[in-house]
């Protein structure tokens, strides 16, 4: 005979939706928020975990990427010179206005890059080449940007600071968390811009050679330069993430969203299965009459919170999955790695199953007058 | 004819202190195998409260209660629902069919409670439709069929143990009185021609005839002065 919880599931279609409608709106919304936080702390540090630095190396005192602090690009050549160091390139970033076509600003964050150096240069490009930033005046946008930015295509000319800029190239996913875009130039370009001095950097970007302890050249680089800091590229992505989600509060705002998403789930999820399960209160109660153990009835709720659990888990991840993949269309991405969606299936069905062990109570404690009157 | 329920002194009290009710007041009763025992009184007598102690589904605060000779009101909860299953059938007004379940299947869950699965339960389950008349009906829905006709299946369900007490609650109430007869005849042969005790709680005055013996209920204390001896 098939199960009793499999038919009890199935045997009502609209109880059944309803309930499932439930679990697929938590598992949603919990996934979507969680997503939309990764997503953010992503966004704060992706263009120092894809720099391909190993190392990174900026005055003391610096919390967060965008307000680095020049120094003198003496210890740049200094790094070159220390034991370890493969190679090194320099960095600048610097908030700065962006005018529009129409005459409007924006503000942008402009990336001073060494285009031949392969470390903190623009990547996945969609149309041109990082090369081409050796073209006068050239900047790359992301595209998921132009709109922001007025641009309409390749060669759109406009002001930063004032001065020429042609756009030649176009990323796509290089997201930011605040409002101002990533536009990558070179650094001599870009010191222009910002009225740096030719001799002043804001980061030195270095690859550890192959075979040499990243540690140590850590400590070397720390020796050597006086009044800089160097950290590596996991902890400065670490160390951005934290400033922009906890110091400055704007990501305790999504983490604090993500949480209550979680508790509503779990709050709709427990109120959808204990609802179900009343449902059924006066057939367990039958069942018990007829001299079913408890753990038999046990049995039975927990595999009906199970299947719920399972089938509103499985169609809200797919849900989710396209919201997701649709979001990487836009300025914001909802990540939803796969350690994410283990943790959310194991979440699910605990919470389905101690939902159900709430109504067990009930079924326990069932009033005999319940199941004897019609 | 040997005992099959004993009922000695029960009480049954529901609260504490100023709230407390006191449900049934010493009931002493005894129904033997092969009897048909009315249990009658008015709404809120306290019936139920004795039918539930009876199928061991509640505990009494006092007094002792025998089951097929086993003393049953010592034994942990844990250990009700064996004797529910081996002793007790349960036959219900609002006939409490798995709605989820064909007439079939309602009476193989009883069997596979029993640990009886697959062909056999298969086998018995035709056995006992067919003795309550519903063989070509054991792949309805419970929805599809008639009052009595479910009445039917949760006899047959209620046999599926082979229990020698058979508790009815109110079993002729969601009937027509033709209907309610029938049923009524088919629980007279349980206990007249298969030996078998069975209980009916009523308030049906049409079903009278097919009492053996009847005790009347008041306040929680057996009124008719019968002790069922």
């Amino acid at each position: 005979m098939a199960s009793l919880a499999w038919r009890n599931l199935f045997h009502d279609r609209v109880r059944l939706v309803v309930t499932l409608v439930g679990i697929v709106f938590s598992v949603v919304l919990t996934s979507i928020q969680f997503g939309l936080f990764l997503g953010f702390v992503q966004a704060t540090a992706d263009l120092i975990a894809r720099s391909g630095a190993d190392l990174w190396v900026h005055s003391q005192g610096v919390v967060n990427l965008e307000n680095g602090i020049p120094f003198n690009e003496r210890k740049y050549h200094q790094a070159l010179g220390v034991p370890g160091v493969a190679d090194a390139r320099r960095l600048t970033i610097n908030f700065s206005t962006w005018k529009k076509p129409n005459g409007s600003d924006e503000s942008i964050l402009l990336m001073g890059v060494e285009p031949d150096g392969g470390m903190g240069i623009p990547w996945n490009l969609v149309a041109g080449r990082v090369e081409d930033l050796h073209q006068p005046d050239a900047v790359i946008i992301d595209e998921l940007y132009r709109e922001k930015l007025g641009v309409t295509g390749l060669g759109q000319v406009v002001e930063i600071q004032g001065r020429r800029a042609r756009v030649v190239g176009m990323t796509r996913g290089i997201r930011i968390f605040t409002t101002s875009p990533a536009v990558f130039t070179t650094i001599d370009r870009a010191r222009r811009y910002f009225g740096l001095p030719g001799d002043q950097t804001i980061y030195v970007l270095v690859k550890v050679a192959a075979g040499a302890d990243p540690a140590v050249v850590r400590q070397s680089l720390r020796e050597r330069l006086a009044y800089v800091d160097v950290l590596t590229t996991a902890e400065f992505a670490r160390k951005q993430a934290f400033y922009w989600m906890f110091e400055t509060g704007a990501g305790v705002s999504v983490l604090i969203a993500a949480l209550l998403g979680l508790v509503v789930g779990v709050v709709v999820v427990a109120q959808t299965i204990y609802a179900s399960t009343m449902d059924h209160l006066r057939e367990y109660g039958t069942l018990k009459a007829m001299g079913a153990s408890n753990g038999y009835l046990y049995g039975v709720i927990i595999r009906q919170a199970l299947i719920s659990g399972m089938i509103g888990y499985t169609v809200g991840i797919l849900i989710s999955l396209v919201v997701a993949q649709t979001s990487l269309q836009t300025t914001t991405a909802i990540i939803l790695p796969w350690w994410m969606l283990v943790i959310l299936f194991v979440v699910t069905l605990l919470m389905c199953v101690s939902a159900s062990m709430v109504s067990i109570n009930k079924v326990t404690r069932l009033d005999p007058a319940m199941i004897f009157k019609g | 004819m040997t005992v099959a329920i004993d009922v000695r002194g029960v009480t049954k009290t529901y609260g504490t202190g100023d709230a407390v009710v006191h449900a049934l007041e010493g009931i002493d009763l005894e129904v033997r195998s092969g009897e048909v025992l009315f249990l009658m009184g008015p709404s809120g007598s306290g019936k139920t409260t004795l039918l539930s102690i009876m199928g061991c589904i509640l505990r009494p605060t006092g007094g002792l209660v025998s089951i097929g000779g086993e003393e049953v009101t010592g034994l942990k909860e844990s250990q009700l629902p064996r004797v529910r299953l081996a002793r007790i059938g349960f036959i219900f007004q609002g006939f409490n069919l798995f709605p989820a379940l064909t007439v079939r299947e309602n009476v193989e869950l009883a069997l596979e409670l029993k640990g009886i699965r697959g062909r056999n339960a298969r086998h018995r389950s035709s056995e006992l439709l067919e003795r309550v008349g519903l063989l070509d009906k054991a792949l309805q829905w419970p929805a599809n069929l008639s009052g009595g006709q479910k009445q039917r299946v949760a006899i047959a369900r209620a046999l599926a143990g082979e229990p020698g007490i058979i508790l009815a609650d109110e079993p002729t109430a969601a009937l027509d009185g033709t209907t309610g007869r029938a049923i009524l005849d088919l629980l007279r042969e349980l206990a007249h021609e298969k030996g078998r005790a069975v209980v009916i709680v009523t308030h049906d005055s049409r079903a009278l005839p097919y009492a053996d013996r009847i005790v009347t209920i008041e306040d929680g204390r057996i009124s008719n002065g019968e002790r069922g001896e």
